[in-house]
């Protein structure tokens, strides 16, 4: 009987762990693209781009994509065009996006998986930098060669040692959210969890070790009160006033933060 | 008074008390009997000594002045009896008052127990018959999950023994008094701003306050926690005592006696009344008392004799009191815990637990 009830909750338990696993899958591989929205390349300067960004595919293992638009996006833009074009094209783990918005004439640089750790919060000050002076002299194209010759450099440099990555924590959630969760909040799901089944055991023993310990004396059945004094006078009153703070002033509004997780900058 | 057993006036069978018909019934030739009309034949025969039992009490007297100069004796000791039905010898401790023949199985009611300062008050007869006990205390177990396999089983509980325990009860009545602050609270929100409005008043109770059926154990040796916590009974329907009632199941002498048991019941009564005055201060949010007294007007305690099924068993080498209100049916003991079955369902919790977070985190992230 014990053995059986070990059994069905060991598969109970795989179970779950198999579940969650499921959840937890990782992006699949493709090759470089230019997606020219904005229309600003000729046929000959997207070929070009192509066979450079490949060749620094074919080095670094990333697929580089470069993506150009016109909606005039003028802040956030990693965020949004994560959300809004990376999250919806079919990208391989390890990637590179260079978007260009020639709406806004800004850009960003939105990395992810093995790139991300390549992209440290200075290297992608530095690639921002320099990709700000082509997009002030609307040199789209030249931009696009040196990003790619950029991130030939970062790879030939390695991982920083003391690099800062707070552009891909920002978005952490926003790729998996169920791994977010359990690696930022998992300990405390965890000890919450063991408190329960602690706490249903000692509820439990001890209602079995105590069984009809209570109710043994019902007073109110049991006695009378004749009143023949009652005085209710009424000696004083005070009031007290309480600001509530106002949940509002606390912050800015929240955007949706989804799409998958990125590390990322604008320029 | 007389080591008594009770005939059918049929076959001379012997009586028991059966607690569904509420009559004496005799076995053999299935003849019932009203409590009153068996107490009635046998009124003469309770009042006769025999010779038997005029020297157990001359033994017990001589016990007790041994006791009372300073010898060291046992409170609970040997005593036997024989048996009037097959002659046979019976041993009992010092405290019971009526037992089964181990012989003869026929119940003997050792009057001299249960005469003159340890006569009882009162009775509550037994109002559940032994199979009912064991089907209320069989269907409590069937709820309980974490029960060892085989536990919850009639043959567990089959030596399941009806015992009458003697309890001492209290009735009083006070002249009480109760000052107090009491407070109630209006809140209230206008705009960003949130309003307490506390009124204060001088609360002022007195009157007459009865509290009844106050009871405490008058047997040492058995569990405090068993003899209380079988209660409560409805005592509108102790009867006065009569012997008869105790033929068929065992019964306890008390052996503490109203002054042992009254700082208790005297303790009890104050916070009882206490309590009482304070429940009448309603219609506040808070009440501070700043003084109680009371003073008692009347007292009357009374010993009474209140029907319990017990038995115990063994378990993990354990040895474990089980109790079922003999008049109501609400169980007390010590459950044992299949502790694995308890173990694999607190894992289960922690995992359903662990789970729900999850979800909740995921739907908060």
């Amino acid at each position: 009987m014990m053995k059986k009830l070990t059994t069905r909750v060991s598969a109970l338990a795989l179970a779950a762990m198999l579940v969650l696993g499921t959840l937890l899958t990782a992006f699949a591989a493709s090759p470089a693209s230019v997606d020219d929205s904005a229309s600003i390349f000729s046929a000959d300067q997207k070929s070009e781009i192509t066979s450079r960004f490949d060749r620094t595919g074919d080095k670094t293992g990333w697929q580089l994509i470069l993506y150009t638009s016109t909606k005039g996006v003028s802040s956030g833009l990693s965020n949004y065009y994560n959300q809004n074009y990376v999250d919806r094209i079919s990208h391989d783990g390890d990637a590179v996006v260079l978007v260009f918005d020639i709406g806004s004439n800004k850009g960003a640089v939105i990395s992810h998986g093995s790139a991300e750790s390549y992209i440290s919060d200075e290297r992608l000050s530095e690639m921002g930098s320099m990709l700000r002076g082509y997009l002030d002299k609307k040199d789209y194209y030249g931009g696009a060669l040196a990003f790619a010759d950029k991130l030939d450099q970062f790879y030939a440099d390695g991982v920083p040692k003391d690099g800062s990555y707070s552009n891909v924590k920002t978005n952490e959630k926003a790729d998996n959210k169920l791994l977010y969760v359990l690696s930022h909040y998992g300990w405390i799901f965890g000890i919450i969890a063991v408190a329960a089944g602690v706490i249903f055991f000692a509820v439990n023993s001890y209602r079995y070790k105590n069984l009809g310990k209570s109710g043994t004396y019902d007073l109110h059945a049991n006695s009378k009160v004749d009143l023949n004094e009652v005085q209710d006078d009424f000696i004083t009153q005070n009031t007290t006033v309480r600001v509530i703070r106002s949940e509002s002033s606390g912050g800015g509004s929240s955007g949706g933060d989804g799409g998958s997780s990125h590390g990322g900058g604008d320029f | 008074m007389a080591t008594m057993n009770y005939k059918c006036p049929n076959c001379d069978g012997p009586l028991r008390f059966n607690p569904d018909k509420q009559l004496f019934t005799c076995e053999y030739c299935l003849g019932e009997f009203p409590a009153a009309e068996v107490q009635e034949m046998n009124a003469k025969a309770e009042q006769r000594e025999t010779y038997d039992e005029r020297e157990v009490k001359q033994a017990e007297q001589a016990k007790q002045e041994a006791k009372q100069q300073g010898a060291e004796a046992e409170d609970e000791y040997p005593v036997s009896y024989t048996c009037p039905s097959c002659g046979a010898e019976v041993v009992t401790t010092s405290t019971t008052a009526a037992t089964t023949c181990f012989y003869c199985y026929n119940p003997v009611v050792l009057g001299s127990r249960l005469s003159g300062e340890f006569n009882p008050d009162r009775v509550i007869p037994f109002e559940l018959s032994k199979e009912k006990a064991m089907d209320r205390f069989l269907a409590m177990c069937g709820k309980k999950w974490f029960l060892p396999k085989g536990f919850a089983s009639k043959e567990q509980f089959e030596k399941l023994n009806g015992v009458y325990f003697p309890y001492w009860f209290a009735d009083e009545q006070k002249t009480a008094h109760m000052t107090a602050t009491g407070k109630k609270i209006r809140r209230w929100t206008s705009g960003n701003k949130e309003y307490t409005e506390t009124r204060i008043f001088h609360v002022v109770r007195g009157g007459d306050v009865t509290i009844n059926n106050v009871f405490e154990r008058a047997l040492k040796n058995e569990s405090r926690d068993m003899l209380q916590s079988v209660h409560p009974y409805d005592m509108t329907k102790a009867q006065p005592f009569a012997m008869s009632y105790l033929s068929g199941f065992q019964a306890e002498k008390r052996d503490l006696d109203k002054k042992d048991v009254e700082p208790v019941i005297e303790q009890k009564m104050h916070q009882y009344a206490e309590q009482a005055l304070r429940d009448t201060m309603d219609g506040y949010d808070e009440i501070i008392v700043d003084d109680f007294v009371e003073k008692t007007d009347l007292s009357a305690y009374t010993y009474n004799l209140l029907p319990v099924w017990m038995v115990t068993y063994k378990f993990n080498g354990e040895i474990l009191p089980f109790a079922i209100n003999g008049q109501t049916g609400k169980s007390y003991g010590k459950l044992p815990v299949a502790k694995g079955k308890l173990v694999a369902a607190a894992v289960i919790v922690a995992l359903l637990v662990f789970v729900l977070g999850t979800l909740g985190g995921l739907l908060f992230a």
